[in-house]
């Protein structure tokens, strides 16, 4: 489906003859035929149009005017960004058979930007093209890898594409409100500033607390719920980057995992090869059957996000003479006390909830630096800087702890408990004032998404397309942890590797099972394990899109992003407002509306809109959206509301 | 154009105290529903000149009958009405019907952004709009603007680019690039080896639009060369120069159609339908069977294979009648060709000239020419006749009308409705000269012709529909592939005189200062004619804004039948300290069925979303009831 990712800058070329200098990177996503590749000049070719047609619509209109610029071929489609003054990333799609919008791929370009920068810094911050071109290396090519072998992510936030420099939030200002008022003691916000943001210990250390919350709906759907829930310093310029890069992680890789946030997994497509050839192969027959068996079912357990059973690993083990491994993991264990409040632990209840560091100093000594720390490369008060970063879950709430580069006490074992004390304690608090509102059963009638141009606040209950991919497909890739692979995976079961994860959604029951083994690396995987009370909660929808089937969700995106395609095409005056009311005849009510300030769409069936137009007042306004259902408007006028 | 004929109330308000009652006898008139239902702006010039209007004699029993009589009953109604006119304008005056906020005003408000900003530095080439056509070899032959050296350049990477893609065996289609979230250019390729055109737009065009656009500025080219001479000399040799070949006429057209599309008000192009003359059935059927028995007259049949169609427009591209063969139509974009051509370039043609014009069709078959037989239907000769026929008949109302041609005479750009008989055999110019002149024989003698001049230049208004807050609307129908909208004065298509066009040029720089310039009333007449260009500029893309409400950017309806409206408001923040005019509150509204394309545009101020739409759907019932007068639906088949 992808051609070709290249990233260049023309602006390194010093002489006449030295146009392959400009040449970051170029990667080929085709299958290179036999003895054909590209030839260096075929690329700096290709790069020289890109150029071309860039200066070429600079005689148009002036080129600063634009960072971006989508080429329609017949066959393909070439999506160039611009960043950072001269860098030019163009992706080529060979996407004759997919309709995906090109804005699509755009947003993804400009994510995987930002997601390399938060890696390791801006693009010209590097002195050597060398250097940048490793890392480009690093990064963009296995971006792009896995999204070619999973085109649905593309699909995923359908028309939230169209703001790939915005992120979304947790919209769950209403529950807090009435909690507000009844909950005597302090918020949990303020909770966590005191204790842990200005606590003695950490301060002038701790730079940002973010909390996010990223639950994996059953219905696999709602998205009201999802995202930033608060970030504590202002003028964090990074925090869009970061919070998609967040989502993207827990999108692509269906959980987010110490593995996924240290940057170890990868999806690589699986060897087509039927183990049962193998076997047939293999002289001592009854042996090596027996083996298979094991593998299988150690397969079978690693279906499980990586939270592979402690005796399954034991028998392979004995199996196949890598007992060490057995040390290995327990090792993997971080040994702190709390570790007991799993289920299955000496406790009389089972607690449903589960916290964890899940990239601390505490992992297993001989883990890479990457599963203690995640450097990131921050953005505060317009100053990009190198971070230490923590990540660290509750349930389906995830803490990042942004440290300064300086502050030595993270390695301090006992700050991280007393740490991780103190976070589970303020968001079990969150949890039960704010998001364990049972919801009332009555999906909403519309769904809504409110785009914030000052802030860059995402607010939105659209559900999206989220990947039900058919096992079948699944079947053909797998999650690999590259690190942990040469640990664990040794000679006869290395196909059937033990750090191989599937991208399947796990169902609950599984989950379930893999909860009651006694212990094992669930700790280090799949920790966001939904609880049961929030299983009974989901079987309603949020609102009335979440139980509309996959492809028609799809369609609807697109649908919408045709919309607001409409909007970023419109060349009104500046100082003009713009609102419409589109309304097709398949039942798409939609409204939209951009003023210089935010972009409101607002999408309902008006097939179920209720006849009760009679009673409403004439006219409230010049609005448009008086003519969307009662409810909505509703909505409408509680969000003016709590803006003014 | 000259100013419509009828308008001169406008200037001399007569004082008369005359009771508003008599208002209120004439239940059935539109006035009445205008008066009653006072709209934020209140359309004025459109809705009091009804009285020219041949169908608001419909609602009055005495005229009910004689239609071909229209002269004489246009002259009763005339007197009568401007006295109601008059005293309707006073009585609103004195009522003070105007509305609080917004000023009265048949303009729409700007609602555009300006091209032009100071601050930045000026791109070589800052133009909304700019057509380029140069030869798959990269020899230039057109660009709308630009000087050469620079176009030369530009034309220089533009056969770059596409042969790199070439070589990789694909072509460029579209180049769109945005900023953040605003679109801010598109490049639109079409590549017609040898001839490859490309537009630029920095409007809200979709790519469809401009492909459809430069489709037509190809089709010229094929108009006047023919597909087969074309390959031809380019087979020859590659770099053939095409300028040197084409005439200075021909990129005379070309500036034209460019500059139509660019600037003009011409939703020909982005309906792909054509404009139809609204005249009465019996009017349409009469001329339509003028035609028919002079094609299959005795006399004629031996020729009878001749003529392939024939067709009666009226100025502006509006279609009368037309002659077709059984099971054959003619392709719109053919059609605009040839309109183009002559309301563009043979209107200086005179009373006794015709024309024999080969012309290709590009649509018909592109690589062969038909042979056109052209004749202006000038009034010259019906005046005469009529003048001849005065003494006889007496009716001092065709001399009255008689009057008016003559007064619009003079200023000879005033465009002339044209006879067409189109013959695939070149040597047939005696053979339709001759069904030709009969045709015209009995169009004048028939007063058809009269007839067709009167009310080619008048068309409906808004007051005939009974629609509320509407400002102005295109409705077309997709069965017919023909538009109806409601007169503008001094619309005119085709005849934009390319002098002034020279200097109107607009691109926004001229423009940006529009908005104060267009309260102050007092104007010479080149300001009036450069505001009323402003103003049918601003409808154009407001028109094209709101039709790309219902249609993706590759031309295809959102759904099967879509329901848009578009609301602009004002944001609250006044920008860079303009002198704010009025508020604006510009609602319109999109309608796509599988049948119609209806495009509204209502008053400024008037946003109730339900009144707009019971509307849309009265103008809707409006069109369908009186089908027949609106479009030409078969033609005369023979």
């Amino acid at each position: 489906m992808l051609d070709f990712i290249t990233v260049f800058n023309p602006s390194y070329i010093t002489k006449e003859e030295d146009a392959e200098k400009q040449l970051l990177l170029f990667h080929t996503f085709q299958e290179v035929e036999e003895g054909r590749n590209l030839s260096l000049n075929e690329k700096i070719a290709q790069l020289g149009v890109i150029q071309a047609l860039w200066q070429f619509s600079g005689t148009f209109a002036e080129s600063q005017d634009m960072s971006e610029s989508v080429i329609e071929l017949e066959d393909r489609v070439l999506c160039t960004i611009v960043v950072e003054n001269g860098f030019f990333v163009t992706l080529g799609i060979a996407a004759a058979e997919l309709d995906i919008p090109a804005n699509y791929f755009a947003a993804n370009l400009r994510h995987c930007y930002d997601f390399s920068v938060l890696q390791f810094g801006l693009w010209s911050g590097f002195t050597s093209r060398k250097q940048l071109t490793d890392r480009l290396n690093e990064f963009l090519v296995p971006f792009w890898t896995e999204l070619n072998l999973m085109p649905h992510h593309l699909w995923y936030k359908g028309f939230m594409n169209c703001w790939p420099h915005c992120y979304k939030v947790a919209d769950i200002e209403d529950n807090a409100k009435t909690d507000a008022s009844s909950s005597s003691s302090s918020s949990w916000e303020a909770d966590l500033k005191q204790q842990v943001l200005l606590d003695d210990s950490s301060f002038l250390g701790l730079q940002d607390l973010l909390i996010y919350h990223l639950p994996k709906a059953t219905s696999g759907k709602s998205y009201k719920l999802y995202g930033l829930v608060r970030s504590f310093t202002p003028n964090f310029d990074s925090l869009p980057q970061f919070s998609n890069w967040i989502e993207h992680l827990d999108n692509v890789y269906t959980r987010l995992s110490s593995h996924v946030l240290a940057g170890n997994v990868q999806f690589k497509e699986a060897a087509e090869e039927e183990p049962t050839v193998l076997a047939n192969n293999s002289e001592d027959l009854s042996t090596t059957q027996s083996i298979m068996d094991q593998s299988r079912k150690l397969y079978n357990n690693f279906t499980y996000p990586l939270s592979f059973a402690h005796d399954a690993v034991h028998e392979v083990g004995n199996m196949t003479g890598i007992s060490s491994s057995m040390s290995l993991l327990s090792d993997l264990m971080p040994k702190i006390p709390s570790w007991k409040i799993w289920p299955n632990s000496d406790d009389k209840k089972a607690k449903a909830a589960r916290s964890e560091f899940l990239i601390s100093p505490l992992s297993a000594s001989f883990l890479p630096e990457s599963y203690k720390v995640k450097k990131m490369h921050l953005s505060y008060d317009g100053v990009l800087q190198s971070f230490n970063c923590l990540f660290w879950f509750y349930n389906e709430a995830l803490v990042v702890l942004v440290y300064k580069e300086n502050f030595g006490k993270i390695w301090d074992h006992e700050y991280l408990h007393d740490t991780h004390f103190k976070l589970s304690q303020c968001i079990s608090k969150l949890y039960t004032s704010h998001l364990n509102a049972t919801h009332n059963g009555v999906p909403d009638s519309f769904c809504y998404a409110i785009i914030s141009k000052n802030t860059r606040r995402l607010r939105s209950s659209f559900p999206l397309n989220t990947a039900q991919e058919n096992s079948t497909k699944t079947s053909t890739l797998e999650l690999v942890v590259s690190g942990l692979d040469e640990f664990l995976a040794i000679g006869t079961n290395r196909k059937t590797s033990v750090a191989t994860l599937h991208p399947l959604q796990a169902s609950a029951n599984s989950e379930d099972e893999s909860g009651k083994q006694p212990w094992g690396l669930s700790l280090m995987g799949g920790i966001f394990k939904k609880g049961p009370a929030d299983d009974a909660s989901k079987k309603y929808g949020e609102t009335f899109l979440d139980d509309i089937p996959e492809e028609k969700l799809r369609f609807l995106h697109l649908d919408i992003n045709k919309f607001i395609n409409t909007l970023n095409t419109s060349k009104r005056a500046p100082d003009l407002k713009e609102e419409k009311l589109i309304k097709l005849n398949n039942g798409v009510l939609c409204f939209l509306s951009e003023t210089s300030k935010e972009i409101v769409v607002l999408v309902e069936n008006w097939f179920d809109k209720k006849p009760s137009k009679s009673k409403r007042s004439p006219r409230d306004g010049n609005n448009l959206v008086q003519y969307m259902g009662t409810e909505v408007f509703k909505w409408w006028q509680k969000n003016k509301r709590t803006q003014t | 154009m000259a100013e419509p004929p009828l308008e001169d109330y406008v200037d001399e308000f007569q004082v008369r105290d005359k009771p508003v009652s008599r208002l209120d006898s004439r239940p059935a008139s539109p006035f009445a529903v205008r008066a009653t239902n006072p709209t934020t702006s209140v359309n004025f010039t459109s809705s009091f000149s009804t009285s020219s209007q041949p169908f608001l004699g419909e609602s009055r029993p005495s005229s009910s009958s004689m239609y071909l009589d229209l002269a004489s009953e246009r002259q009763s109604v005339r007197t009568n009405h401007r006295d109601l006119e008059h005293e309707l304008l006073q009585s609103m005056r004195s009522l003070d019907l105007t509305p609080r906020d917004h000023a009265v005003s048949n303009e729409i408000p700007s609602l555009f952004e300006c091209i032009h900003s100071s601050s930045a530095p000026v791109a070589a080439l800052r133009q909304e709009k700019q057509f380029f056509i140069l030869s798959s070899a990269g020899k230039p032959v057109f660009s709308m603007h630009g000087q050469d050296e620079l176009v030369m350049g530009l034309m220089g990477i533009i056969h770059t680019v596409t042969n790199y893609f070439k070589v990789h065996a694909t072509k460029v289609r579209a180049i769109v690039n945005s900023c953040g979230n605003s679109v801010k250019q598109k490049l639109v390729f079409l590549d017609k080896s040898p001839i490859l055109l490309m537009a630029v737009s920095l409007r809200e065009e979709s790519v469809n639009d401009l492909l459809q656009q430069l489709d037509f500025l190809y089709s010229y080219l094929i108009c006047t060369l023919s597909r087969r001479q074309l390959t031809r000399l380019f087979s020859r040799r590659e770099n053939f120069d095409l300028r040197h070949f084409l005439t200075n006429t021909d990129f005379q057209n070309l500036t034209h159609i460019c500059e139509s599309i660019a600037n003009g008000f011409n939703p020909d192009f982005l309906l792909g339908a054509l404009r139809c003359l609204t005249m009465r059935k019996s009017t349409r059927q009469a001329l339509h069977g003028v035609m028919l028995t002079h094609v299959q007259h005795p006399d004629a049949a031996a020729e009878r294979g001749t003529i392939l169609y024939g067709l009666i427009v009226a100025p502006g591209g509006q279609l009368c009648s037309v002659l077709r063969p059984k099971g054959h139509t003619l392709h719109t974009t053919d059609l605009h060709l040839l309109f183009s051509l002559i309301f563009n370039q043979f209107q200086g043609l005179q009373q006794d000239q015709e024309l024999w014009l080969p012309i290709c069709f590009p649509k018909f078959n592109s690589s062969g020419f038909l042979h056109c037989y052209i004749r202006l239907l000038s009034d010259d000769k019906s005046r005469n006749v009529v003048a001849s026929q005065n003494t006889s008949s007496g009716s001092d109302a065709r001399s009255s009308l008689s009057e008016y041609a003559s007064e619009e005479n003079p200023s000879n750009f005033s465009p002339k409705p044209a006879l067409v008989l189109i013959s695939a055999q070149k040597e047939s110019f005696f053979a339709l000269k001759k069904i030709g002149q009969g045709i015209v024989d009995d169009l004048i003698s028939k007063h058809l012709l009269e007839q067709i001049t009167a009310i080619s230049s008048l068309g409906f208004t808004m007051a005939d529909i009974p629609a509320k807050f509407v400002h102005h609307f295109i409705y077309k129908s997709k069965k017919h592939v023909q538009y109806v909208m409601p007169r503008l004065e001094e619309l005119d298509l085709y005849n934009n005189d390319t002098y002034d066009d020279a200097n109107s040029t607009f691109t926004a720089n001229e423009r940006s200062e529009g908005r104060e310039s267009l309260n102050a009333e007092d104007g010479m007449e080149t300001d009036k004619k450069g505001r009323h260009k402003h103003y049918l500029y601003k409808l154009m893309r407001t028109y094209t804004h709101i039709r790309n409400n219902v249609i993706d950017e590759n031309g295809v309806p959102f759904n099967k039948s879509v329901l848009s409206f578009v609301q602009w408001l004002s944001d609250g923040l006044p920008m860079n300290d303009l002198p704010q005019g009025e508020a604006v509150d510009v609602l319109c509204l999109a309608w796509l069925t599988p049948n119609f394309e209806l495009l509204l545009i209502c008053n400024n101020g008037a946003s109730d979303r339900n009144v707009i739409l019971k509307s849309a759907k009265s103008i809707v019932d409006w069109c369908r009831k009186n089908e027949d007068r609106l479009f030409v639906k078969n033609g005369a088949i023979f």
